[in-house]
């Protein structure tokens, strides 16, 4: 199975640490952020194939995260927005022609579908 | 002015905020109606597929400007500041007194949470309650019946005339 690189953001530590256990279960290597700006700070060097995006985190906006993502030429890494918030179809379409959102995965979440979706863009 | 904690099970949420959202046309002339976990769009398509009347509230949305930038409509007001609370204040407070609410729902605590600890919500919640009162609008606040939020729940309990249980 080919390894990956991921990086998770959410400023829910515990399910930051949920994620992170899932994601290596499946040979892969993760980068934990809590926020936008450290995400940020880091996201060049590490280089992600991956990012699981939270939605709702104190300081930056996911808007201006993705902004900032598209001036650094960083705009091409894949994102999966991994959120309590719910979107309309509309809005999800948007975010995928403006961004490279690929998914949106609505917490809570079933483990075998998140596994397996995560693997899709992989 | 009656102000109103509702504890809703975490796997009924979304059905049991419609129902209040259902309750608040019935009883409210006017209804001004705080997201903090469902864009516009999509909180408005679940209440069409419900059958649910949205004609009278107006809705404040502070989901969708954090993503995207929102195309204007007629009853939302799109704000990207729920962690500052005294611009969320403001921009509620501003929304009830132009539409003359009665009634606002605030949904939900359990998402500020997200943002601050439970001390500065409750001062939040306080200092929010009291200006809705003397502007003659009632609230109707909603949270997570869940243990993570059982402090927060505690201490806003004290705020409210009457705690419902929805399940």
């Amino acid at each position: 199975m080919k390894m990956s690189k991921l990086m998770i953001v959410d400023d829910n530590h515990d399910i930051a640490k949920t994620l992170k256990l899932i994601v290596e279960k499946q040979g892969h290597t993760t980068d934990i952020s809590h926020d936008g700006k450290e995400f940020l700070s880091k996201v060049a060097m590490y280089k992600p194939n991956l990012v699981l995006l939270d939605v709702m985190m104190p300081g930056l906006t996911t808007k201006e995260i993705l902004a900032d993502m598209k001036q650094k030429k960083l705009g091409k890494i894949k994102i999966i927005l991994v959120t309590v918030v719910r979107f309309s179809d509309d809005e999800l379409n948007l975010l995928k022609k403006e961004n490279n959102v690929v998914d949106y995965i609505t917490k809570p979440f079933d483990l075998r579908d998140f596994v397996s979706r995560v693997k899709k863009q992989l | 002015m009656v102000n109103i904690l509702t504890l809703i099970d975490p796997d009924e949420y979304s059905s049991k905020v419609h129902l209040v959202l259902k309750d608040a046309e019935e009883i409210s002339s006017k209804t001004v109606y705080v997201s903090l976990n469902k864009t516009y769009n999509s909180l408005t398509e679940q209440l069409k597929d419900k059958g649910i009347d949205f004609s009278k509230i107006t809705f404040i949305d502070t989901i969708t400007a954090t993503i995207i930038e929102p195309k204007p409509i007629q009853n939302c007001v799109y704000i990207e500041s729920s962690d500052n609370f005294k611009d969320l204040q403001n921009c509620i407070l501003n929304t009830v007194k132009t539409n003359s609410a009665d009634l606002l729902v605030f949904d939900s605590l359990s998402s500020l949470t997200t943002y601050k600890e439970s001390d500065e919500i409750v001062k939040f919640m306080k200092i929010l309650l009291a200006s809705l009162s003397i502007n003659g609008c009632s609230a109707i606040l909603t949270c997570l019946k869940d243990d993570e939020h059982l402090p927060l729940i505690n201490k806003i309990k004290l705020l409210v005339n009457k705690t419902i249980n929805l399940g």
